[in-house]
């Protein structure tokens, strides 16, 4: 099988701070798989799955190197009316906070409308309705012509996931959908991404801080720190049995119903200042098995012995 | 957008219902000139000059005997007519020009802001005066001088309305499902920048009209015969010992049309403005 989405060494540097927010990050996506992107804040997930649109402010970034083939197709090197005509076409994006991704002075129909408009032959009413009845809004004649502030959150980003669908996209990137909802509310929107994506054969790129909720919701995890991927594998494999340090530390802290502890364990240390990140590994500060050649050589990503496929970052592997 | 929702509250802004009275009123007046006038305001007659207010000539007659409330109702098209579209012309250059710099940034805006900012440095009478100097002063032309050297206030409002909703999140969701520069700023960048447009459009026609009675009073603006306050200010001013009212009404005319306009313009400020809402 072909990649959908193949990322080569990515590289995004924002001229704030004079720091890179990705760097080196490869990815690999085949039509209809997903990939679930995890890591603190900071750690260049949200980035690099913006970067897939080029949706980074223009004056924020100072470069972006490396390559990002949709399709084969390079989409740092696409001239502007391709880029156009791929976002909301074959990409479509779910953004964070629902609350402000709508417009809020046009009704709910006439922005899903847009992009039918664009993407799928022109303006339909009809569709409208399918869609928002898809992504299990109630009412749906109600909802075309209501206003974002009229709806909850939750019905907001449903919403969102009609105008992201409208334009029957192959590969779905939704950046931390979730994190702006009631935690009652998350469960329902991951449930409805999943089916929406086994429903009409989408790859997604889901990008969460929140580890616990991409059990069993994605086919493959990867891991991020410091702008760069230190874990990838199946997600059932990697939440089972991590190899890296930094991995094995995310897990840890996560709170577990089955298990009574006094206290959480937490990651000791802070998340890297990406303008000082230290020589070596870049994990080594917080890593409980740092040892002399963590200081000196950063870690690349290889595959782990007796698992081929998986990957991970870190000198302590075999 | 609280326009609708915020109605009910109408009541209790007397002053905005002043303002709107007034605008109302002269608007009124302009449509309906050519059947409220008593007389026809360009229509002489020498056996009664200089008549002070009476039943007959409510505000008196002028020195060739012509009466000036139908002058003062004429005058109103004249005022009006200039007002709204010199304010018109200069909404449509500041929002394109504000637009464009507050959207685009980097050079696009910085060529834009410094040509702002040199224009803003001329006193705008001064560079009327110029241009005047190389044109007939006609209502056209007065009304595109006006409305050439009062846009600059307003682009620098719409760069600054336009900037705070550029990087706003609907904004790159809309970029993000491949919407084209123009229809992003028709579509949703426009609509948030119109409020606070409408405010400065409606408080901009009363400084239009000031500008178009002090051009007309110093014989740049309207030409005689036609009526328009600031000529019929000019040479009411020659009487005004003998013919109080020659000066009088026609002063009070643009006094009442500048009030009405800022008063109106101030609370739909309020109204639209959350910031002030709250008080």
């Amino acid at each position: 099988m072909t990649a959908l989405l193949e990322v080569r060494d990515l590289r995004v540097e924002y001229r704030r701070g004079n720091v890179a927010a990705v760097r080196g990050v490869s990815i690999d996506l085949a039509p209809g798989e997903s990939l679930g992107l995890a890591g603190e804040s900071g750690s260049g997930k949200s980035t690099l799955a913006l970067s897939v649109l080029r949706l980074l402010a223009p004056e924020a970034v100072r470069a972006v190197t490396g390559r990002i083939l949709f399709k084969g197709r390079d989409v740092l090197t696409l001239a502007d009316r391709e880029l156009r005509s791929l976002r909301g076409g074959a990409v479509a994006t779910v953004f964070q906070d629902p609350f402000s991704a709508l417009n809020p002075v046009l009704t709910v129909g006439e922005q899903i409308e847009e992009v039918l408009e664009l993407h799928a032959g022109g303006r339909n009413p009809a569709r409208v309705r399918d869609l928002l009845a898809r992504v299990r809004l109630p009412e749906p004649d109600r909802i075309y012509s209501s206003y974002p502030h009229q709806l909850s959150g939750g019905q907001r980003q449903r919403v969102c996931l009609a105008m992201a669908v409208a334009g029957g996209p192959e590969l779905l990137i939704a950046d931390e959908p979730t994190t702006a909802l009631d935690v009652t509310v998350q469960r329902e929107i991951l449930d409805l991404l999943d089916s929406l994506r086994r429903d009409l054969g989408m790859a997604l790129l889901l990008v969460t801080h929140n580890i616990g909720l991409l059990s069993e919701r994605t086919d493959r995890l990867g891991i991020m720190y410091a702008g760069e991927l230190v874990e990838v594998g199946p997600t059932r494999t990697v939440l089972s049995d991590p190899r890296h340090p930094y991995t094995q530390g995310l897990l840890k802290s996560l709170p577990r119903l089955t298990k009574t502890a006094d206290r959480l364990p937490a990651l000791p240390g802070q998340p890297p200042d990406l303008g000082r990140l230290p020589a070596g590994c870049p994990f080594r500060p917080r890593c409980p098995g740092a040892f002399d050649r963590c200081e000196k050589e950063s870690p690349v990503l290889r595959p782990v012995q007796g698992a081929a496929d998986r990957a991970a970052a870190c000198h302590l592997l075999p | 957008m609280n326009f609708f929702r915020r109605r009910g509250r109408g009541a209790g802004r007397p002053m905005e219902t002043l303002g709107a009275a007034l605008v109302g009123g002269l608007v009124l007046a302009a449509i309906l000139a050519p059947w409220a006038a008593p007389a026809d305001p360009l229509r002489q007659d020498l056996t009664h000059r200089l008549e002070a207010p009476s039943a007959r000539h409510w505000m008196g007659t002028d020195d060739l005997g012509r009466d000036v409330v139908s002058r003062i109702l004429y005058g109103a098209r004249v005022s009006l007519t200039v007002g709204a579209l010199a304010v018109g012309l200069s909404v449509l250059l500041g929002t394109l020009v504000g637009l464009a710099g507050g959207y685009f940034g980097g050079w696009v805006d910085a060529v834009l802001m410094r040509l702002v900012d040199v224009l803003l440095c001329f006193p705008s009478i001064f560079l009327i005066l110029m241009v005047i100097a190389f044109l007939e002063p006609n209502i056209v032309h007065i009304m595109a001088i006006i409305g050439l050297t009062s846009w600059m206030g307003l682009a620098r409002l719409v760069r600054a309305e336009t900037l705070s909703v550029r990087d706003r999140d609907f904004v790159w969701a809309a970029r993000g499902l491949g919407l084209s520069t123009p229809r992003l700023l028709t579509v949703h960048i426009l609509p948030h920048v119109l409020s606070p447009v409408l405010v400065a459009a409606t408080l901009g026609v009363g400084g239009a009209v000031m500008t178009e009675s002090a051009l007309s009073f110093l014989g740049l603006g309207v030409q005689p015969p036609s009526p328009s306050w600031g000529n019929m200010l000019s040479a009411g001013k020659d009487y005004i010992h003998l013919a109080w009212w020659l000066t009088l009404f026609p002063g009070l005319a643009i006094f009442l049309t500048v009030l009405g306009f800022n008063l109106l313009g101030e609370g739909l400020r309020d109204r639209l403005d959350p910031r002030l809402s709250g008080q």
